[in-house]
């Protein structure tokens, strides 16, 4: 059935295309008989080409795992599930994840996805997050560019253009890349005293939609960093804008106090106090800066991936052409802005880069600049990137360029974005019939659960469970309680515990006990002779790895509260590990599964 | 009438050909460099 439905796909898709290249101008379908472009239709028809994919795979669409699935969508839908989302209490404890974690440890359920998730469920929630927030990006980017870039007529092909290039970046809805613009403008408005309510408004939600982590602190420096550039340029004080900054970090720390809370509760130690800055990321100069440089051609995939490189080789040739021929004055402007956007990008980068140099110095006097890592500012990169592309893209246009360049160039840009967008991308392998990753309902794998917590046959709370080769967050969704999971704090005590059930396996590879020891948001089992990948934890029905030598402290686990090991691959000698196999579940032909699942029970 | 198109300048097709190279370079890369890019295939 998904093979016949997958063959018509292709046959449409091709047939589409042939009909396209017959009519041999495509751009035709989006202009007038007078000519004119017909942006609405352009729009909708980049929109519908880029929503299409996800909807059209039904239950089984892909959403993006890593840090997604595995975290922070599956906490938000664990929450609603659980009824904790609007739980406040500080004693109030998720028992599912990590043997039982504070509810303040996950994020805050005043978000506009957890509404979502309430109102239609976690696969329908997610995709209308998505659409909204795809939306969103492209009015504001839009917005922004028109009120305060490229306000000139002439130029609003590139502002439609460059917004629709924004909103295809893959980034993640729950951390609020998308608000960005919406952001800018209405502090830029307050900059200018311009501003009405609105504006204050938008500052009073920006948190319900994005991450404090993320977004909040990023955005509060860089606005901070600018208001005070301006400043000390000017010699002038302007109030108002350090006044909706204020507003903007009451508004994060009201919509987030739980995390506050945690942070300020003296019998909560998290596990953050054993992160290493220097050993939890390359310690080497030459690495930094590569990492740096790495950041300033592709962005960096929390942030959402862009193919940057061609977007600075065209503001080069934008801000050297301005220079030879100055021109007009709005020109100047231009090249200004530009020029700040691009020393922005650097500056982010190579902080980004370069942190463990200033963060690990100073750890002894401030060891919240290794807890909480502040060179999250690269979450504002891809903004940069696409403010400087529509920039230089109309210096370029003012010097001469034709239309029809920058028509071709545009168009190069938005490939660029369909193809760096990974949902979009594995949605239409989906269609295409050649799926590598799982869709929503194949991760999940609803069924195949219920028939192993049938086979157990005793209620969910009364034993504890750890994952190998599979996400823990698939258990966790299926009601089973969980000693490991991902969550990016939790008590330190737990963490030490759990060591001591991996401590022989990850003793075989340094890389393993250096993620562990020195980071381990990522608390699993781990394995040395699968190594350290995401992909370990995907492992498929079809796979015929096995593990020839899994170390396993069954005793440490059974002191837990631990009980059976759900796996996806074979363990050649279980025995040795203290676990038994008890039984193997296939999925059977009507059940919508990614997984095999081993069952083990510790003896 | 058949408009006139002034041939492009050096910078307009060295611009031009480099986004064309970029965007195919995408296609091909994000598709399949997850085969040879073990990296690549957390998100690709």
């Amino acid at each position: 059935m998904v093979q016949r439905s997958a063959r018509s796909f292709r046959r449409a898709l091709i047939k589409a295309i042939v009909h396209l290249m017959a009519a041999f101008r495509p751009a035709a379908l989006f202009r007038s008989s007078s000519g004119r472009l017909r942006p609405f239709a352009a729009v909708l028809a980049v929109f519908f080409f880029h929503l299409a994919p996800l909807l059209y795979n039904g239950s089984n669409a892909y959403v993006r795992i890593h840090d997604n699935l595995e975290g922070e969508w599956a906490w938000l839908v664990l929450l609603v599930k659980s009824g904790r989302a609007l739980d406040f209490s500080s004693t109030s404890v998720i028992p599912q994840i990590l043997g039982g974690q504070p509810r303040m440890t996950l994020p805050s359920g005043l978000s506009v996805n957890v509404l979502f998730i309430w109102l239609f469920g976690g696969l329908n929630g997610y995709k209308v997050s998505y659409a909204l927030s795809r939306l969103l990006a492209f009015v504001g980017m839009y917005r922004l560019l028109r009120v305060y870039f490229l306000p000139e007529e002439k130029e609003a092909f590139i502002r439609l253009c460059a917004a629709l290039c924004f909103s295809l970046v893959p980034f993640y809805v729950q951390f609020g890349v998308a608000l960005q613009p919406f952001l800018l403008h209405s502090w830029l408005n307050l900059m200018r005293g311009k501003a009405n309510w609105a504006d204050y408004v938008c500052l009073l939600l920006v948190p319900f939609y994005s991450s404090i982590v993320w977004m909040g602190t990023s955005a509060v420096i860089l606005l901070g960093g600018l208001w005070l550039g301006w400043t000390l340029w000017k010699c002038r004080l302007r109030l108002q804008p350090l006044m909706g900054i204020g507003l903007l970090s009451l508004s994060y720390l009201l919509v987030n106090l739980s995390l506050l809370q945690l942070y300020l509760n003296p019998d909560f130690t998290s596990h953050r106090k054993h992160y290493d800055a220097l050993a939890m990321m390359d310690i080497h100069f030459s690495a930094g800066l590569a990492e740096a440089l790495f950041s300033c051609v592709v962005s960096q995939y929390h942030a959402g991936t862009v193919v940057a490189l061609p977007l600075l080789v065209l503001a080069a040739v934008a801000l050297r052409s301005q220079q030879q021929e100055p021109g007009r004055s709005i020109l100047k402007y231009r090249f200004w802005q530009t020029a700040l956007c691009l020393v922005l990008i650097a500056l982010i980068s190579l902080l980004y880069g370069l942190y463990p140099y200033i963060a690990a110095p100073l750890d002894e006097f401030i060891p919240l600049l290794s807890q909480l890592r502040f060179n999250r500012m690269i979450i504002a990169l891809p903004l940069l990137f696409f403010l400087v592309f529509a920039l230089s893209l109309s210096i370029l246009h003012h010097k001469g360029f034709s239309s029809r360049a920058i028509s071709i160039v545009l168009a190069c840009q938005l490939v660029m974005g369909f193809f760096s967008n990974d949902e979009w991308l594995h949605n239409m392998r989906r269609l295409w019939g050649a799926p590598v990753k799982p869709g929503y309902a194949e991760f999940w794998a609803e069924e195949l659960f219920k028939r192993i917590n049938r086979y157990i046959g005793q209620p969910q709370h009364s034993y504890r469970i750890a994952n190998l080769g599979i996400h823990p967050a698939v258990a966790q969704h299926n009601g089973f309680y969980t000693l490991d999971g991902l969550l990016p704090v939790y008590r330190l005590e737990h963490k030490v515990r759990f060591r001591s059930i991996i401590a022989d396996e990850i003793a075989k590879d340094p890389r393993l006990s250096a993620y562990f020891d020195e980071w381990g948001n990522r608390c699993y089992l781990f394995s040395a002779e699968l190594g350290l990948s995401d992909q370990n934890n995907l492992i498929d029905k079809n796979s015929r790895l096995a593990l020839n030598d899994f170390r396993f402290n069954a005793e440490a686990f059974k002191q837990m509260g631990g009980r059976y090991v759900f796996s996806a691959l074979l363990l050649q000698h279980p025995e040795r590990a203290g676990l038994r196999l008890l039984k193997v579940f296939e999925p059977k032909a009507n059940e919508t599964s990614w997984w095999k699942i081993y069952l083990y029970e510790a003896v | 009438m058949k408009r006139y198109k002034r041939p492009w300048c050096r910078r307009e097709r060295g611009l031009v050909y480099l986004f064309a190279l970029f965007a195919l370079l995408s296609i091909l890369v994000f598709t399949w460099g997850r085969y040879f890019f073990p990296l690549l295939g957390s998100f690709y």
